[in-house]
């Protein structure tokens, strides 16, 4: 609660940059090191010379101490970066999947660590990835010009890229979807419109319930929003997964679809904004209800 | 979809709409002439309503002898025709801020009232088209401040000065984290 409002509905880029650093590299050890058995999954035990897999921030760690050299990732090399960069420039209207979820935080990572590892000079391949990087901000932006209330399909952006347009799309389509609800007649029932709103709201409650809801939910929600988002950006293109894969943040291009599952893509795409109460899926309702009771205990000091 | 503790929703709840009474009120006088007068509002005046009272004075009060309710509503400036029109012609030439602080909060509670889809087609649009602008110049404030258009900056209402900063926030804290050390 005690969060800052901005960080209440999205990430800042360094939390970004902390969930990236679980992803896995392989490097090459220097050196011996024994297994070390940890929450998150075992460290493998290391022989110089023999490559492994270790989460970014082992192979950080064990690079600032030059105990082992970082491979990097095939996407980061130059070639790879130029095919990469040629693609996006010839398609204006999707990203293209050459890169993975976290490629700007590992690239970052990379670059800042381990400069040395790199098959090519340092300042080529930041000079690609900035490129790339502007190259999609123009897609994003233009993406932006088909803001609806509903449905904002964008496929194959990175973590950090969605993270940057987040809270202004969250808002804006927010305030569309309240306008929309104004609507009358049939197409009300698309949209989410929660008449109950203020009921929920007990009238000894100290706080507004909505803000202290929602700051809850999204603090616990972080980590498995954002795996969703990745599992489902793993799996590569659009429209091969189940609904719920498809819901997710997993398209290419910017494309209106069937409203009817409407609220599930947009849940999972997007943290809501703070504002943002629908809560007609079992899992939500249980959330809130557990949050509620244990805010209400809480409350009444027990 | 009013919250009671959003500073918004009572600003916008203060937006006065033009009213007719269709009744006599006695004693009530001073709300139309701003003085303390102790005369009646006679049937047929016409009064600037704030949304909550107008709201609530032109659903209440509905009877078999009085079928309009206590009063008549009719368009509040910001949604007469004109600017409508203005709006329709380029969005981002309006001073949306000249007219209602709280244009689009405003227009919700107006649309929840009256329903009018033409009205909230327009507005949806323009909301769209200005909030593509105002992403630009969020993301790029320096040059934005520099032109002409910096003008534009100033007529965003207060739903737009929110999307304003949030994105001006987001694109800042990415380039702060970029330029640090890591």
């Amino acid at each position: 609660m005690a969060l800052p409002p901005k960080q209440v509905g999205t990430f800042i880029p360094s939390e970004i940059s902390f969930l990236a650093e679980n992803s896995f590299v392989t490097i090459i050890p220097r050196q011996a090191m024994e297994s070390i058995a940890l929450i998150g999954g075992a460290i493998p035990s290391m022989r110089p010379m023999r490559r492994i897999e270790v989460p970014i921030w082992v192979a950080v760690l064990l690079k600032k101490q030059s105990r082992c050299n970082i491979v990097p990732p095939d996407w980061l090399s130059e070639e790879n970066l130029k095919i990469t960069y040629d693609a996006e420039a010839a398609n204006m209207t999707r990203f293209s999947a050459n890169l993975p979820w976290e490629w700007v935080e590992v690239g970052e990572l990379i670059l800042g660590s381990a400069p040395d590892d790199l098959s090519s000079p340092p300042h080529v391949i930041r000079n690609l990835l900035r490129d790339i990087r502007e190259v999609r901000q123009a897609k994003a932006r233009a993406g932006l010009k088909n803001l609806n209330d509903s449905y904002l399909q964008l496929d194959n952006v990175g973590a950090m890229e969605l993270n940057e347009i987040r809270s202004f799309v969250t808002m804006a389509m927010n305030q569309l979807r309240i306008m929309q609800s104004t609507r009358e007649g049939g197409e009300q029932q698309d949209v989410d419109v929660e008449p109950d709103d203020q009921d929920d709201d007990d009238d000894d409650d100290v706080l507004p319930r909505e803000s202290y809801d929602d700051s809850m939910r999204t603090a616990t929600s972080y980590q498995d929003s954002y795996d969703t988002a990745r599992d489902s950006s793993r799996l590569g293109s659009e429209f091969t997964g189940t609904e719920d894969n498809r819901a997710s943040i997993n398209s290419h291009t910017f494309a209106e679809v069937r409203q009817n599952s409407i609220q599930n893509r947009s849940r999972s795409v997007l943290p809501r904004a703070p504002s943002y109460t629908d809560d007609d899926d079992a899992e939500d309702a249980d959330n809130d209800m557990e949050m509620d009771e244990t805010y209400l205990n809480a409350v009444n000091g027990n | 979809m009013n919250n009671y503790y959003d500073i918004d929703d009572i600003l916008s709840d203060g937006q006065k709409i033009p009213a007719v009474f269709q009744l006599t009120v006695p004693g009530m006088g001073y709300l139309e002439h701003g003085r303390n007068t102790n005369t009646d509002i006679k049937e047929g005046a016409r009064i600037e309503l704030p949304l909550w009272m107008a709201e609530i004075l032109a659903i209440g009060g509905i009877s078999d002898e009085l079928p309009t309710g206590f009063i008549t509503v009719s368009t509040p400036a910001p949604f007469s025709n004109k600017v409508l029109n203005a709006l329709s012609a380029d969005p981002a030439n309006v001073d949306l801020r000249g007219q209602s602080m709280q244009f689009y909060k405003f227009a919700e509670r107006w649309l929840a009232m009256t329903g009018d889809d033409a009205l909230l087609d327009t507005i949806m649009d323009t909301f769209k088209a200005r909030a593509a602008i105002v992403n630009d110049h969020a993301h790029n404030t320096r040059s934005a401040l520099m032109t002409d258009r910096s003008e534009f900056l100033g007529t965003l209402d207060d739903t737009e000065i929110k999307l304003f900063k949030a994105a001006q926030e987001a694109s800042k804290d990415l380039k702060k984290w970029t330029s640090m050390k890591k």
